[in-house]
């Protein structure tokens, strides 16, 4: 891993634009093999600077599991995925001690590392694991080490769990529990492509040329520019502003509204609040500003906090969706100090 | 080498350009709050000219109620007068109004620079700058201290822009007010200069019918400023209420008949009218009103009763009937009630179950009273124990048999009830969990392990399969067939015949090959056509 330093005024500039620069050029290799999903890609991308987790969910034949592979090529590093079964185990994917037979011919127990010790992650359909699985994954999504018996893996960085889901199919799923889904920083939708994108899809997926993706940066560079998206400062005005968005959706509180009192039983923790500040900073880095807005955080309010409520009967009975609730509350919430005309 | 880069001030001039940087902030938020203060000063305006109609009445009604009590000491003021004065009334209400909301309102500093930073579509660039502006980590080595710096430069650019672009010019509000305010100035006026020619004799705007506007319309010779006074204080008693036959009619002995401490019944039959049941919970609960029944009786004067309101009087009745074993339900609960009565297996409307929450007055004043409430509490509890205990409890109100808990796949079975999640004999799944036990809610069925199961709907209908009476069909003799008939399949190609078709060709096909060569070449077309063989295997 490289040494990082702490950029001065001058280098703040630069470091912003060569994250920029970075940010376009993975993107421009992920889209050569995604076509359209430009949301999607960008909030893959967000989460994978800013230090978090992604759990994309759509229906079967969106792309979801091209989309991180090509994420992984493009980003140089290691890669590797889990396809969870129900009777996949927690040992499956942290690793276990498996006997082996040294050069002298004597057995000894060593330790093999599982596929949870890489970069990069792909939980492929990861409601398929029993509960007992998925919670493997709690530790090293949140402590980035894992702990296996008395041993304990720190896992290297940029380390990113990369986690599909498919909401139509449910026999044999287990649904993530709160304790999980709240350690993801997006959850993002994955719909259905656009009419002017099929033909490229059809072109690209049905003809005989097979695009090679060209890696645009590595490893030491993702870590690098993770440090730049945790140096931009926020200003007091937007972090109000987040405050207010998480406590709007906690029933009860000042800023809730009556629908959120009414439909949610449990609302966003402050790890919503963090993850809100932390996907604006690499949007305001994006959009090449060095501070971050209101207005980022408004932006990325639907993935960040979409997945941190609970919905209590009343709300399912009426339909109340976690998505309508989070629009609820972006309505409510006013911009601060935002002139009223 | 930070200081070297053309791009980092050395740190007078980075001092010398903050402060230059505030200068702009405070010029432009001084800019900001007088466009903030104009446009609320418009909008209070707007607001206050809206309200303003219903303050045309006040100051000349103030003239002319203190004309009147003025007892003629004051002579009464003209129509121009009172027109000025309506005028005036609305004209002080805005200014108070406007007045006022422009005290109370102080918009924010941060505000005013949000507004430029809004009109410039900035991405709150300014505000972000005065925020940092005024930390202490400003000049700090910090990795977010050289982010601060620079989103202050970032914002100095803009300041600049800002400073020269002025703010959009106020958009004037359209002087357009509320529909009923629009009319109500004119009216309002209207109203008070009709009325002062109305009122006034032979059209002279004299004030007497102004004082007595009661008078002034049986007698217009009333015009003496003491006789309108006496008849002023001699106000009109209301109109007397509708004679007892207007009255909903109601049984006065129904009231005297019915004893106060009666025992409790615990179910009174409904005779199926929709309003009967609730005429019996109205006269049987509310004590007050059998009181008053029995003493409008005794004195033999029926007084006119309002009709008995069950909705109106439950919320008076909430108190007395509730009892330490019987919970109080909400009125509304219609279904939960019906569900509870028929369960005890009584066929009673919403009015017995109504009375089944009514509680004795005093218990402890007859035996009789003891011994039936004893009795009824133990059948109470022997109702509620069976409840309690039994399964038929979420079906109770069809009076069906208990459903079928066993979640083990089996055939149906006659009197099954459909598999809609409770208990049914279908191989859906049958939910068992809390909400299964609240009675009337319709429970979808849930998968464990369903996140997202997408909406769905559930009806349950608690009817009976009808008989739809259809006209039986005439018989009708069979006529030819009409259409075409179609490939007909051979009768006889029956399958061992079959067989010996193909065994017969297959033996044909084998033996021409053989004799191919042997035989003459003719051009007649019956002369090739295969001889059969001697054998056939059937």
């Amino acid at each position: 891993m490289s040494t990082v330093t702490a950029p001065d005024d001058a280098t703040a500039v630069q470091a912003s634009e060569n994250f920029r620069r970075v940010y376009r050029d993975i993107k421009f290799q992920v889209a050569r093999v995604m076509v359209g999903q430009e949301e999607v890609i960008d909030g893959v991308l967000a989460a994978l600077l800013a230090g978090g987790h992604v759990l994309l969910e759509g229906v079967p034949g969106l792309g979801k599991t091209l989309l991180v592979r090509s994420l992984a090529q493009a980003v140089d590093t290691q890669f590797s995925r889990i396809q969870f079964t129900p009777d996949m185990m927690p040992a499956d994917i942290q690793g276990t001690s498996v006997l082996l037979e040294n050069e002298r011919g004597q057995h000894e127990l060593r330790f093999q590392e599982g596929p949870l010790v890489s970069n990069l992650v792909l939980a492929d359909e990861i409601n398929r694991a029993t509960p007992k699985t998925q919670s493997a994954l709690l530790e090293a999504m949140q402590e980035r080490q894992i702990s296996v018996g008395r041993r304990t893996i720190k896992l290297e960085e940029p380390f990113c769990v990369l986690a599909t889901q498919n909401p139509v199919e449910q026999e044999g799923t287990y649904p993530l529990p709160e304790a999980q889904l709240d350690r993801f920083l997006f959850k993002l939708v994955v719909g259905y492509p656009l009419e002017k994108d099929y033909a490229s899809i059809l072109d690209r997926t049905t003809g005989d040329q097979e695009v090679t993706i060209v890696p645009a940066t590595h490893s030491d560079e993702i870590v690098r520019m993770r440090h730049v998206v945790r140096a931009v400062p926020v200003p007091d005005h937007a972090k109000r502003y987040a405050i207010h968005l998480v406590m709007a959706t906690q029933p009860g509180s000042d800023y809730a509204p009556a629908q959120v009192n009414q439909c949610v039983a449990l609302g966003s923790s402050p790890r919503g609040a963090q993850a809100l500040l932390l996907a604006a900073k690499v949007k305001a880095l994006v959009n090449g500003r060095y501070a971050v807005s209101a207005a980022d955080i408004k932006a990325v309010a639907l993935p960040v906090l979409r997945h941190r409520l609970v919905i209590n009967f009343h709300g399912q009975s009426e339909g109340v969706t976690d998505e309508t609730i989070v629009r609820t509350v972006l309505n409510h919430v006013a911009l601060p100090d935002e002139p009223r005309s | 080498m930070p200081n070297s880069s053309p791009l980092t001030p050395s740190l007078p001039s980075a001092q010398a350009r903050n402060l230059r940087l505030q200068g702009h902030l405070d010029t432009l938020v001084r800019s900001g709050r007088r466009w903030l203060r104009g446009q609320h000063r418009r909008r209070a305006l707007r607001a206050a000219a809206s309200w303003s109609p219903a303050w045309l009445p006040v100051l000349p009604g103030v003239l002319l109620v203190g004309t009147a009590f003025s007892g003629g000491a004051v002579a009464a003021p003209g129509a121009l007068v009172l027109v000025c004065a309506a005028l005036l009334g609305a004209v002080l209400f805005i200014c108070v109004r406007v007045g006022w909301e422009q005290l109370r309102f102080k918009p924010a500093r941060a505000t005013a620079l949000a507004l430029h930073d809004s009109h410039l579509q900035t991405a709150e660039r300014l505000v972000t700058a005065d925020d940092f502006l005024k930390r202490t980590d400003l000049e700090t080595t910090a990795p977010h201290g050289a982010f601060l710096r620079a989103a202050i430069r970032d914002a100095d650019t803009v300041a600049h822009t800002a400073l020269s672009t002025p703010l959009p010019r106020s958009v004037r509000p359209p002087w357009r007010v509320e529909p009923l305010s629009c009319w109500g100035a004119p009216v309002a006026l209207a109203l008070i200069v009709c009325s002062h020619l109305f009122f006034a004799p032979g059209g002279a705007p004299d004030l007497a019918p102004f004082a007595a506007p009661t008078l002034a319309s049986d007698s217009n010779s009333a015009t003496d400023q003491g006789e309108v006074a006496r008849v002023a204080v001699a106000r009109p008693v209301p109109p007397p209420p509708p004679p007892p036959e207007a009255a909903p009619p109601q049984d006065p002995t129904a009231n005297v008949s019915r004893p106060v401490n009666r025992p409790p019944s615990r179910e009174q039959p409904s005779d199926g009218q929709p309003g009967s049941g609730g005429g019996a919970q109205a006269s049987g609960s509310n004590s007050g009103t059998v009181a008053a029944g029995l003493a409008s009786s005794q004195r033999g004067e029926p007084q006119p009763q309002p009709p008995p309101d069950p909705q109106a009087e439950e919320p008076a009745e909430e108190p007395k009937t509730e009892s330490k074993k019987t919970p109080r339900r909400p009125p509304d609960a219609g279904q939960m009630t019906v569900s509870a009565n028929s369960g005890r297996g009584k066929s009673a409307g919403s009015s017995s179950s109504l009375n089944n929450f009514e509680a004795p007055e005093d218990p402890d004043k007859t035996g009789e009273g003891n011994f039936a409430d004893a009795e009824d509490e133990s059948a109470e509890d022997e109702d509620e124990q069976e409840n309690s205990n039994s399964a038929s409890k979420p079906m109770s109100n069809r009076r069906d048999p208990p459903v079928d808990r066993n979640l083990s796949p089996r055939a149906p079975q006659e009197g099954d009830q459909p598999g809609n999640g409770r208990g049914g004999p279908g191989d859906l799944k049958k939910t068992r969990g809390v909400p299964s036990m609240i009675l009337g809610i319709p429970v979808p069925d849930r998968v464990p392990g369903m996140p997202g199961p997408g909406r769905s709907k559930v009806a349950q209908e608690h009817t009976r399969p009808t008989e739809e009476v259809h006209a039986a069909l005439d018989a009708q003799s069979r006529l030819a067939r009409s259409g075409p008939i179609g490939a007909v399949e051979q009768p006889d190609l029956l399958p061992w015949r079959r067989v010996l078709i193909e065994n017969y060709f297959l033996a044909v096909r084998e033996t021409p090959m053989a004799d191919e060569a042997a035989a003459p070449v003719s051009t007649d077309r019956t002369s090739t056509l295969p001889q059969p063989p001697t054998r056939i295997q059937p």
